[in-house]
């Protein structure tokens, strides 16, 4: 059963004398449980396609059904919950808060999903433990390697218990030790049934997701199963 | 503007400060002058000294080296056909003055001894301004007759220009001499506002002659006998002559405007550490193409001199219109013998501050460009971020400009507060629907008390008349009126005491009480035919009939009641008593009785109209009776006894008004600053908002945790300005009327002020924060 389904997705932003194309009708499943890498050069569209798929972006023309619901239909406060509910973020450059402490980056999207602070915590504690950054939770983002920071966001992209993890690019601002631990990470993730989207540059990272799809001038070139 | 603004504001109220307080006077070792007056305590006004006094310090103070009396007073000018054309200030001094103050005349001689004995010629010295008035500055005015109130006088000399005694606009002076008469020791209680202008000897300073002085006036039994421990002599710098009961008010001021330039060179610092911060990028490309720090430093001095200068220049520009407010508030008298504007220390002031504010701009423009240059080039000009440092300092700052603010806002609340609870205190009669309109110019200088007589009765028969007025009275002493009367009394049953307590000496007709509104608590008003006969019958008020009869009837008792130095007292027998009524301000405490005696045409008589409707609109019909009645003659002046109440609080007024002015631009400033850094933190953390709306914040939590920083340096700024505001109340203790230095009310009142204006200010800014597309702010990283 698939959790994504894009129907005829359309993406293009006016210019003077035409339209710049981002998506061009993109039709896309993803499989409950997939692991699938998108890649393509640079202006190809996967960023854009991620944020379409997060609901982060709701400008676009087409069908977009998340886990049965279908987004093109959802008013921008369901679109929100829907995210709220589904979906976990990792960002190429972990986009910690800086003033906040690991725990409360780890805590923050518990917060917003009004968690009781009990639950928020015991759920904090555990994901530390398993992370085993357990010693680091007291440490402010810039006081960690690059590494360490993505673990960090990788837990807090996590403990929302998300049906859907999507990755920009995960493993691009690190170097290859660290982007080792993260992938063996987002593997361990996978095999505990989340799905995950990830948009990367690397191929080798790329081939170890259960499909590729590669991405040119906003089409898709061609699904293919690895 | 705002730089400019607060540049101007201090150099004028820092000017009129140095100006009327320290400047030295155009006057010949100006800080050894004094002025010498005498005080009698329940008198609330100075009386001047009298003549015996005067000759006494001559004669025998070791502190001083000089004495020289004058008098001040205001002729009225008349045309040929007798009709008033203006009036003229002039003085009357003793021809020592002009040598105690160093003067020379620019034509002609000063006053010498000759032309105060008693059959010299009479002569007067012209001041520059007259003197072009007069004759055109014409040479030959010397020895020429002018005529001034009636008299004729030759000119004997004219003073340069800019000379300037008592006051700027002393257009005349007169040669002042005593009779021998007003020089014997019998005359030693009797003071008609002579004033006395004295030398210090060397090293000595005016506590010292004060001192002197008390113990000769103790030595005069005549003086002492009349008013013992009563009588109070002082000695003052001469400028306290100008300088009043301003000084405090100026000080205030200056306390004042002092904040408000700290709260905007705050401001100036904020905006211009946003904009450094901006500009980081550019600085660290410039400086990776090959700029050295002392170019860069350079260039950050510049812009920071650039803007201080125009701050200054636009200061100075501001400069005349900043003092004629003073002058209309009052705080700047018109008169001041000095020049009073713009001076060395002044501008050295202003120099001061500009380098010092320079040198902080320069150095917040040269501070945020240092750090790692790749760092801050990777980093690009949109993604910067302050350092802790930086945002630390910005924060700072408006934490400090709005404790500042809380502390101005909280000081004019209380002067309020103040003014409101005194306007609202008991006066003893009904204040509104009432005209008072003195009469004292009803009939010329010197006129037959017949005449004098008849024109007051005419006019307040008349005035009983007009459409609108219910009631009429007249008397001497009217509340918050310009004439006060006292008179010593023997109290009932201590007819051979030795001290006899002073009273307020009331004359009233029979209409008084009722156009007052003041009830009669026992016994009965004065009948008409007892007013007509001077009936030796008194009236006396509970503060008189409690201190001498306790809860005793007062009614039928006799006392008596002094009538002149040279004439027998007057026994009275008490027919009623009224409620004590406050005089001459609204905060004063009744400490002298007051005793009502009947009498249709007293001097220095007022009238007083009750009113059905507006009062003002009787000033018209009443001047117009006036005209009828005297043609060559004005009543003036004619007032709402409102607005006499309203003018006793004027200084405070005033001042309410320009702390006002300035708390609201405190204010304003602090507004700007908190929504400055606001907007700026918000500038900042777009991406982070951005991650926020991410990882699943709704809206609105976006723009509660913005409010909710602003809310932070709101309550901070709160908690640092509640000691300031605690002590600028206290140093304004002196003008608080029952309202406390740290009263909860004003504070809550100016907590929610702030808080409103500081959410008002913050709210732009966490709006945009809650709308940040997290696509957008994403992307951008």
């Amino acid at each position: 059963m698939a959790i994504i389904e894009l129907r005829g997705i359309e993406k293009s932003f006016p210019l003077a004398g035409g339209r710049s194309w981002v998506l061009r009708n993109v039709d896309l499943d993803v499989g409950d449980g997939e692991f699938v890498s998108v890649m393509g050069p640079s202006g190809a569209g996967k960023s854009s396609l991620l944020n379409v798929l997060g609901l982060m972006d709701h400008d676009w023309q087409g069908a977009y059904s998340l886990d049965g619901v279908a987004v093109d239909k959802l008013a921008a406060k369901q679109r929100q919950a829907l995210q709220r509910e589904k979906i976990g973020f990792i960002f190429q450059h972990y986009h910690l808060i800086d003033e906040l402490k690991v725990w409360e980056n780890l805590d923050l999207p518990l917060q917003y999903r009004d968690v009781p602070a009990k639950e928020r915590a015991a759920r904090v504690a555990d994901l530390l433990d398993r992370f085993q950054i357990v010693g680091k939770k007291d440490l402010y983002p810039n006081q960690l390697s690059g590494g360490q920071q993505q673990l960090v966001a990788v837990a807090r992209a996590v403990i929302t218990r998300p049906r859907l993890l999507l990755a920009d690019e995960p493993t691009g601002a690190l170097h290859s030790t660290q982007a080792r631990t993260i992938m063996d990470l987002l593997h361990e993730l996978h095999r505990d049934g989340i799905t995950i989207v990830q948009v990367t540059h690397n191929e080798a990272f790329a081939r170890e997701a259960d499909r590729v799809i590669r991405l040119a001038d906003g089409w898709i070139e061609k699904p293919a199963r690895v | 503007m705002l730089l400019g603004l607060a540049f101007g504001a201090l150099a004028c109220v820092f000017g009129v400060v140095y100006g009327l307080l320290y400047k030295p006077l155009p006057f010949l070792h100006s800080d050894q002058l004094v002025t010498v007056e005498s005080r009698i305590l329940g008198i609330p006004f100075d009386t001047g000294l009298s003549v015996p006094l005067r000759d006494e310090l001559a004669r025998n103070a070791h502190t001083l080296d000089g004495v020289a009396a004058y008098r001040t007073n205001e002729v009225t000018l008349r045309d040929d056909g007798g009709r008033r054309t203006g009036t003229l200030k002039t003085a009357q001094i003793e021809p020592e003055l002009f040598g105690l103050l160093g003067a020379q005349p620019a034509l002609g001689r000063l006053f010498a001894a000759e032309d105060v004995t008693e059959n010299a010629a009479r002569g007067a010295i012209l001041s520059w301004d007259e003197w072009q008035r007069r004759f055109a500055g014409a040479a030959d005015a010397i020895g020429r007759r002018i005529r001034v109130g009636g008299d004729d006088y030759r000119v004997l000399g004219v003073m340069p220009q800019g000379f300037a005694f008592p006051s700027r606009q002393t257009g005349l002076w007169l040669p002042l001499g005593f009779t021998a008469a007003q020089h014997e020791r019998s005359h030693a209680g009797s003071f008609d506002g002579t004033r006395v202008v004295a030398r210090l000897r060397a090293g000595v300073e005016p506590a010292s002659a004060a001192d002197e002085a008390a113990s000769i006036a103790k030595s005069i039994p005549e003086l002492d006998g009349a008013f013992g421990n009563d009588f109070r002599v002082t000695v003052e710098p001469l400028r306290s002559l100008w300088v009043g009961d301003r000084r405090e008010a100026l000080l205030l001021m200056l306390l004042a405007v002092s904040m408000v330039w700290l709260v905007t060179a705050a401001n100036v610092a904020n905006l211009c550490l946003a904009r450094a911060l901006a500009r980081r990028h550019e600085a660290a490309l410039t400086a990776a193409l090959g700029a050295s720090p002392r170019r860069r430093a350079s260039a950050a001095a510049a812009e920071a001199a650039a803007l201080c200068v125009a701050g200054v220049l636009l200061g100075y520009a501001l400069l005349p219109a900043g003092t004629a407010l003073l002058r209309r508030f009052d705080l700047l008298p018109a008169g001041t013998p000095q020049a009073i504007g713009i001076d060395a220390p002044t501008l050295a002031l202003i120099a001061l501050l500009a380098v010092a504010l320079c040198a902080v701009l320069a150095l917040v423009g040269v501070s945020v460009q240092r750090g790692n240059l790749a760092d801050m080039i990777r980093r690009g000009g949109s993604r910067q971020t302050a350092g802790g440092g930086a945002q630390a300092a910005r924060k700072t700052l408006v934490v400090a400009q709005i404790a500042l603010t809380v502390a101005l806002l909280f000081g004019i609340g209380v002067l309020l507060r103040s003014s409101h609870n005194l306007l609202g205190e008991d006066v003893g009669f009904r204040r509104d629907h009432l005209l008072y309109a003195a009469l004292d110019d009803l009939v010329p200088a010197g006129a037959k008390p017949e005449l004098r007589a008849a024109r007051i009765g005419e006019l307040v028969a008349r005035a009983r008349a007009l459409p609108g007025v219910v009631a009429v009275g007249l008397g001497n002493m009217v509340p918050f009126g310009d004439s006060i009367s006292t008179s010593n009394y023997t109290p009932p049953g201590q007819e051979d005491a030795k001290d006899k307590p002073v009273g307020y000496d009331r004359k009233i007709d029979q209409g008084y009480f009722a156009a007052l509104g003041v009830p009669i608590l026992r016994g009965r008003a004065f009948g008409a035919d007892e007013v007509r006969a001077r009936a030796p019958l008194a009236i006396v008020d509970e503060l008189f009939a409690k201190r001498h009869f306790g809860d005793g009837d007062a009614l039928g008792r006799h006392f008596r009641i002094g009538t002149g130095p040279d004439t027998p007292d007057r026994e009275l027998t008490i027919v009623g008593v009224v409620p004590t009524l406050k005089q001459r301000s609204l905060a004063e405490v009744a400490d002298q009785p007051s005793i009502y005696q009947p009498d249709p045409a007293p001097p220095y008589a007022a009238l007083i109209a009750r009113t059905s409707v507006d009062p003002a609109a009787i000033v018209a019909p009443l001047k117009a009776l006036g005209a009828e009645i005297a043609p060559n003659e004005a009543i003036d002046p004619i007032v709402t006894l409102d607005d006499r109440i309203a003018d006793t609080l004027a200084d405070r007024t005033r001042l309410n008004a320009l702390l006002g002015l300035l708390g609201a631009t405190a204010l304003l400033l602090a507004a700007v600053g908190l929504y400055a850094v606001l907007a700026y933190a918000v500038r900042l953390r777009v991406p982070e908002f951005g991650v926020h709306l991410a990882l699943g914040a709704r809206p609105r939590q976006v723009l509660r945790a913005v409010l909710g920083h602003g809310l932070r340096l709101i309550g901070a700024g709160l908690a640092l300005g509640l000691p300031l505001a605690y002590a600028f109340a206290r140093l304004l203790s002196a003008r608080l009327y029952r309202v406390g230095a740290l009263d909860p009310a004003t504070l809550g009142a100016v907590a929610a002020v702030l808080a409103a204006i500081g959410l008002a200010a913050c709210w732009l800014p966490a709006r945009r924060a809650s709308r940040v597309d997290p696509v957008v702010a994403l992307r951008n990283e």
